[in-house]
């Protein structure tokens, strides 16, 4: 195995390991510019120790799929984060046309997710489904384009060539490509994740919610999946977020078959610490977000869609321009 | 290459003997035909057979090449599956329809789209596309014409009847292709034109399967009349061929070819016939009409292309845009159906799209010299033809094991069926997911070919414009794959799961064993397909080079690029599953004892099954998101008591395309028809008067011309 494979495969697990973090960021973000202490940082994990320890309860009525979905979303961001670039590290098992099936995997997850809502019977539950149906038929195309023009921009079309490694010359060169792409994916990360003004992960009220109430009805480990699950991937897109943010300096950090160059080894760990770096900050930054925007009417959220699509149709339109 | 003639004489004989005999000789053969194909198609086999027939035509020439084994492989597979599940659908149909005949045209369907793929000559092409085109009709209207039956055709008389009947019939319609005109619109306005063949005379409304059988036969028509036009232009065309033709003649041909074969392949605005037909036909009729004659006109385009070569830039622009048509508004309209079938069928729309949006891909690309992009988009479209085979037929049987346990398919009147069908549940949901383009399931690998086809042709063409074609039909493929996960998460999750909504549920019965082996078997070619990902693209190999030519390093490159990518894709794949397997052991064994409750709800205990979301309320955001394309009649009741009663709010997807050519197309031919009755009152005085006038112009007209 390639030094840059072991790297990869180190970062995966790290990212496992404290993707549960993510949401603790953003609470403490909202709660300290709305002058609270908040809740502790580590409070997810908590949870999940706790939800893991009680007994699982199930509908009457519900089949397998309403089993199926901890699992399925579990294994859609476990999926995705080996496929996704930890900056100039690379993925752990990326291919050409990788991107395609990051956007599949969670198309997985959400499939069972809203099946197992469906499953239970229970009217609110099938309204959340339908909500995220919609809302996420819209953003599947917005995603899927945005990492696309990324690869097709490269030439390569895996998403570790794509946006991995940015030279930092062509970062600045095309900053304009790289800022509307980024402003782009940023959106889909809010309506993709849950997150205000899409979506209010803190309230209760039925009418409200997408994601929370598609999730009413499972409890114990249940529960404790779905919740590590959507950590997962908030960590994913925080991460393919910030992938566009911090170009690589200098030049590449491995040669073709994965052996660290010579005198490159600070360069790499400096690299990487900016990734991760660029995640956490971009979690601050939906916090930032969540802080300053109300949540919109139902009927205002494909907005967020739409304002992602033209971000990204102006980036494409940039770079059919320049090349 | 005997073997078509082999399979279709069988086919014959077979059709002569009991339901159970169709199955028993017809499944094996096709089957066996399947593998055959298969063969051929890896080896990449050609062969031509010319057979001597006392036609005014001359010989019949046949001919196998890559892409036409191509073609034959979902072909034969579906007869096989159809013919292993006809008997119990027989059985399962009305009591005192004709078999024999039935079981007759069921085989001719099967045989002539073998034929269809198989022909290498204008004129029997055209003949054998006329009698794969009517015999769905035949059995359609299946049982339309019971009350009138002969007395002599009756299901106690030996099945051959069925045959002896069925035959003339057919000879008899082949000589009227000319007339095309004729037959249209004097079917719109007298169906009973058509009451000796099998249609009966009646109002519009008479029965669903009348009006299938009748809105299926004009549009198999009226496409026909335009490959007719398309095949008379080609033949009349000045010698030399296309290369020499102008530009104007090639065009014309291209869409009266475009025209004809994406009425067969239910293209947007062409695709009237196929709600109809495909929600009334019976499920082994339903298999081969969505899994394998819609490959037909596929099959069609892609010979077209093939002769007039790609030569015209228009041609791929033609396609992308028709496909993207048909691709959204196929799907837009699927989202919003009611009933099950009726969902599949523009589902169906929906797929043609996107092959067709593969193909024009492909074609640009060729056009700027960017092989990998076309291969990679001849690959997805080849492969993305064999998937939608394979999900729209699980999807037809297993739909038609509700409709026939139920005896409805109505989302609204379904529900919670998984519990009581877990078998048929499964399968479609497995149909579901692979159509929706879900991994690790086949159209998610046709589609990554399709996606990756765009993608590299974007970067091939970069800075013309080209690119931004590229570019938005890679937007637009992806809105419709986002919607059509919507579409059938949807579809699957109100019909199958959560409470019955009509007390139907209850005794609702698996299907017989037939049926469910057919829909194990095609849920497992889904899975497998989805899985073997370099197989199957070694399989198609040899028809690629078919659409991309063959002209060495840059195609050899961009084979190397595919074949790097689909085993990495698959490892990928295969990791997922383990990583599933995995994470679902954990969540098992942290479950511990799993109790069962109640469903909690936050805390509302009185739901009960009427109260579930219905098809319309799932629906009912993306209708009024997208309201100015789909147009939807949304009924809301006005409150204007204080007490008000009971009232019904909601809204319906009509199909628009149809409401305007009944009314650009034949409501003007029925009012003039109607007007022209005025004419014909039954007076002899007043005959004699027409006669007088006929020839008094007649006499004005040779004196003006002998003058």
């Amino acid at each position: 195995m390639s030094a840059r494979l072991l790297c990869a495969f180190a970062a995966f697990g790290f990212s496992l390991l404290f993707a549960p973090l993510a949401p603790g960021i953003i609470n403490r973000v909202k709660a300290v510019i709305a002058g609270r202490q908040g809740r502790p940082l580590l409070l997810l994990y908590y949870d999940l120790r706790r939800l893991l320890r009680k007994e699982a309860l199930y509908p009457r009525c519900s089949t397998f799929f309403f089993r199926l979905a901890p699992a399925a979303g579990v294994c859609a961001g476990v999926t995705a984060l080996l496929l996704v670039p930890f900056g100039p590290l690379g993925s752990c098992a990326g291919f050409s046309g990788d991107f395609v099936l990051v956007a599949g995997v969670f198309a997985v997850a959400r499939f069972t997710l809203m099946t197992a809502a469906v499953d239970t019977g229970s009217a609110f539950e099938g309204m959340g489904a339908a909500r995220e149906a919609f809302f996420s038929s819209l953003a599947e195309p917005v995603l899927l384009f945005c990492l696309a023009v990324l690869c097709f921009r490269a030439g390569v079309y895996s998403l570790a060539a794509g946006m991995g490694s940015i030279p930092a010359a062509a970062w600045f060169n095309d900053a304009t490509f790289y800022l509307t792409t980024g402003a782009a994916l940023f959106l889909v990360l809010l309506q993709e994740n849950c997150r205000l003004p899409a979506d209010d992960p803190d309230t209760h009220l039925e009418l409200t919610m997408i994601h929370e109430v598609m999730i009413l009805d499972h409890s114990g480990p249940d529960l404790a999946f779905l919740e590590y699950a959507s950590a997962l991937k908030l960590w994913t897109f925080c991460l393919l977020t910030a992938d566009m943010f911090v170009p690589l300096a200098g030049g590449p950090l491995f040669d073709a078959q994965g052996a660290l160059l010579p005198g490159a080894g600070g360069r790499a760990a400096c690299s990487v610490a900016l990734t991760f770096a660029g995640a956490v900050a971009v979690a601050v930054l939906v916090g930032l977000v969540e802080s300053v925007t109300a949540r919109f009417r139902m009927e205002r959220v494909p907005q967020i869609c739409a304002l992602a699509g033209g971000f990204i149709c102006l980036a494409a339109l940039a770079y059919w321009r320049t090349s | 290459m005997l073997l078509a003639g082999a399979v279709y004489s069988l086919f014959r004989v077979r059709s002569a003997e009991d339901a159970a005999g169709i199955r028993l000789i017809t499944a094996p053969a096709s089957l066996f035909a399947c593998c055959v194909a298969c063969a051929a198609l890896w080896t990449g086999a050609r062969e031509s057979l010319a057979l001597p027939l006392p036609l005014p035509l001359g010989e019949c020439r046949f001919a196998l090449d890559p892409l036409r084994s191509a073609f034959l492989i979902p072909t034969f597979l579906l007869a096989a599956v159809a013919s292993l599940v006809l008997p119990g659908r027989l059985s399962a149909m009305d009591e005192g329809m004709d078999y024999g005949r039935h079981g007759f045209f069921f085989c001719l369907l099967a045989a002539g789209m073998v034929l269809v793929i198989q022909a290498a000559d204008g004129p029997l092409f055209l003949i054998l596309w006329e009698i794969m085109s009517l015999a769905p009709f035949f059995l359609l209207v299946h049982n339309d014409r019971r009350d009138k039956e002969l007395p002599g055709t009756g299901p106690e008389q030996p099945d051959g009847a069925g045959g002896r009947h069925g035959v003339p019939a057919v000879v008899s319609v082949v000589p009227v292709v000319p007339a095309v005109p004729v037959v249209k619109g004097t079917t719109a306005l007298n169906p009973g034109r058509h009451g000796d063949i099998g249609g009966e005379p009646g109002s519009p409304a008479a029965s669903d399967a009348g009006f299938a059988g009748r809105i299926y036969l004009i549009a198999a028509h009226l496409g026909a009349l335009f490959l007719l036009l398309a095949f008379a232009c080609w033949e009349t065309g000045a010698a030399g061929g296309p290369e020499v033709w102008t530009p104007a003649r090639t065009r014309l041909i291209f869409f009266a070819a475009l025209i004809g074969f994406g009425a067969k392949c239910g293209l947007f605005p062409l695709h009237v016939w196929m709600p109809e037909a495909h929600t009334a036909a019976p499920g082994h009729v339903a298999v081969l009409m969505s899994g394998a004659m819609l490959n037909m006109g596929v099959y069609g385009l892609v010979t077209t292309l093939r002769l007039l070569g790609p030569g015209d830039p228009l041609f791929a622009y033609v396609f992308m845009g028709a496909g993207a048509l048909s691709g959204l508004f196929g799907i837009l309209a699927a989202a919003a159906q009611s009933d099950m079938k009726r969902v599949l069928a523009y589902s169906s729309a929906e797929n043609m799209g996107i092959i067709l949006i593969a193909l024009g891909a492909c074609l640009l690309a060729l056009q700027h010299d960017a092989q990998q992009a076309a291969l990679l988009a001849a690959a997805g479209a080849l492969l993305h033809v064999w998937n939608h085979s394979l999900c729209k037929s699980l999807l037809f049987l297993t739909a038609n094991a509700v409709k026939e346990s139920l005896h409805t398919t109505l989302i609204p009147r379904l529900g919670g069926l998984q519990k009581r069908l877990p078998f048929t549940g499964a399968c479609f949901a497995a149909g579901s997911a692979a159509i929706a383009g879900l991994p690790p399931l086949n159209c998610f690998l046709s589609e990554l070919l399709i996606y990756l086809g765009l993608a590299s042709g974007a970067y091939a063409t970069r800075g013309t414009e080209a690119a931004l074609v590229f570019m938005a039909a890679f937007f637009v493929l992806g809105s419709i794959s986002g919607m059509s996960l919507f579409t059938f998460t949807r579809l699957y999750g109100l019909t199958f799961l959560g409470l019955p909504r009509s007390g139907d549920g209850a005794h609702a019965r698996e299907p017989d064993a037939a049926l469910r082996a057919a829909s194990a078997f095609l849920a497992l070619l889904c899975v497998a397909a989805g899985l073997a990902a370099p197989l199957m693209f070694r399989l198609v190999r040899p028809a690629l080079l078919f659409f991309t030519g063959n002209n060495a390093p840059q195609t050899a490159d961009a084979l190397a690029f595919i074949e790097e990518l689909l085993p990495r894709y698959t490892c990928a794949a295969l990791s997922a599953l383990a990583v599933f397997a995995l994470v679902r052991l954990a969540n098992v064994r942290a479950g511990r004892a799993p109790r069962e409750c109640g469903t909690w709800a936050c805390a509302y205990p009185y739901g009960n099954a009427r109260m579930q979301y219905s098809a319309a309320s799932f629906a009912l955001g993306l209708v009024l998101f997208l309201k100015p394309l789909l147009r939807p009649r949304i009924s809301v009741p006005a409150i204007r008591a204080l007490f008000p009663g009971a009232a019904e709010a909601g809204f319906s997807a009509p199909d628009r395309p149809t409401e305007l050519w009944i009314k650009a197309l034949f409501l003007p031919v029925a009012y003039a028809a109607n007007k022209a009755k005025a004419l014909q009152h039954g007076l002899l005085n007043i005959y004699i008067l027409y006669i007088l006038i006929a020839l008094t112009a007649a006499l004005v007209w040779a004196l003006g011309i002998s003058s």
